[in-house]
């Protein structure tokens, strides 16, 4: 972290500014939840490491969406004090909730059928590869759940660099390639290895079957922990 | 005659000393009123840097202001977002979320990246961040 702070301490490119930014938001310990969670999501398919990769970065690009979405609608005139105000106030509240209700529907416990969104529960629940856009939302959804720390680095340090010109709006991305990193690598990783470990007993299949099952055990509990810290006084 | 010169000469001085000394004592209320007023906001839910920040922040002025704290030249506040009476703050200091504000009458200066930064890193430098931009205003 100090190396990190160092090298932002000393740049004097605003691009190098937004990629240490976003580095030290992945590495805090504050969304270190969020992030494990991710992990686990995107490495579900465990013996396609290509499409573990893949799912990385549709996550990101979910995560860029976001944060350029925010800055453009700042730069575009909306009030930062409000909008900074809505989503450090309330983007982390409202994680909880709906980490329980991906858990539960990766779990297949809870069955939605919406016309247009048909299958939703297939394609994030147990027997489904998982569509890209399930990374995607997740992404979104995931960088819209600032905590206290990620939300100052975002807010009060990235935003006034970005929103200076209109020539600062790809910042944000940069901000949440960076974030979104060390999720790649990690979802990889992981998936390498118990894949492998999988293969090494031919029971690949019953691997991945289970490892989904911890995964959706884990969005809920982290779901419950949320709402624990938010709700339960 | 010589004596005259003298005698007027120090009456003038004297009452120019006094006219001085009156001059300065008219001055002396409108520092008093000059005031600084150091908020930092934050929600119910904090972070280790956050708690950091406030402390920090707390810790230097107290060390470099002892004086102006006491007499109320100069003050700090902690106020939670989530509370219902911290709208009245947030407003009259333009908050945006968590922030380390310094306040005077003239001015508004965001210091929350320099306290996010160095808090935990390097408090020295937030407290030579805190006094530099504090002196001019008191």
């Amino acid at each position: 972290m100090d190396i990190l702070q160092g090298i932002l301490d000393n740049s004097e490119y605003s691009f190098i500014t937004a990629i240490m930014l976003g580095l030290m938001t992945a590495i805090s310990p504050c969304p270190l939840a969020t992030n494990i969670s991710a992990i686990g999501f995107l490495s579900r398919n465990l013996n396609d490491s290509k499409r573990v990769f893949l799912n990385g970065l549709v996550y990101t690009l979910g995560r860029a969406i976001s944060y350029t979405g925010l800055a453009l609608i700042i730069f575009l005139g909306a009030s930062k004090m409000n909008i900074s105000m809505l989503f450090q106030g309330w983007g982390e509240k409202l994680l909880g909730p709906v980490m329980i209700l991906i858990g539960l529907f990766m779990l297949g416990v809870i069955k939605l059928k919406f016309p247009g969104l048909n299958g939703l529960t297939d394609k994030i629940g147990e027997k489904g590869r998982g569509s890209y856009w399930s990374a995607l939302l997740l992404g979104m959804v995931f960088a819209l759940a600032f905590c206290p720390y990620s939300g100052v680095l975002y807010f009060a340090m990235l935003i006034p660099i970005t929103v200076a010109s209109a020539s600062g709006l790809y910042l944000p991305v940069l901000f949440a390639l960076s974030t979104g990193l060390p999720v790649i690598i990690f979802a990889w990783l992981l998936a390498y290895a118990v894949g492998n470990v999988g293969k090494l007993y031919n029971q690949i299949k019953t691997f991945e079957l289970w490892f989904r099952r911890i995964v959706s055990v884990a969005f809920i509990a982290v779901g419950i922990y949320y709402v624990m810290i938010f709700f339960v006084p | 005659m010589k004596k005259l010169v003298i005698l007027s000469a120090l009456f003038v001085s004297v009452l120019t000393l006094a006219f001085a000394a009156k001059g300065n004592s008219g001055k002396q209320p409108q520092a008093k009123e000059a005031k600084v007023e150091v908020y930092y906001f934050h929600h119910t839910r904090r972070c280790a840097t956050c708690n950091a920040v406030e402390n920090e922040s707390l810790k230097a002025i107290r060390l470099l202001y002892p004086v102006q704290l006491k007499s109320g030249k100069i003050t700090f506040k902690s106020v939670n977002l989530d509370d219902k009476g911290s709208k009245v703050f947030a407003d009259k200091c333009k908050a945006e979320g968590q922030s380390l504000l310094v306040i005077s009458k003239r001015v508004r200066i965001d210091l929350t990246d320099t306290g996010f930064m160095y808090a935990r890193s390097n408090p020295e430098k937030l407290q030579e961040e805190l006094k530099k931009r504090i002196d001019p205003l008191l």
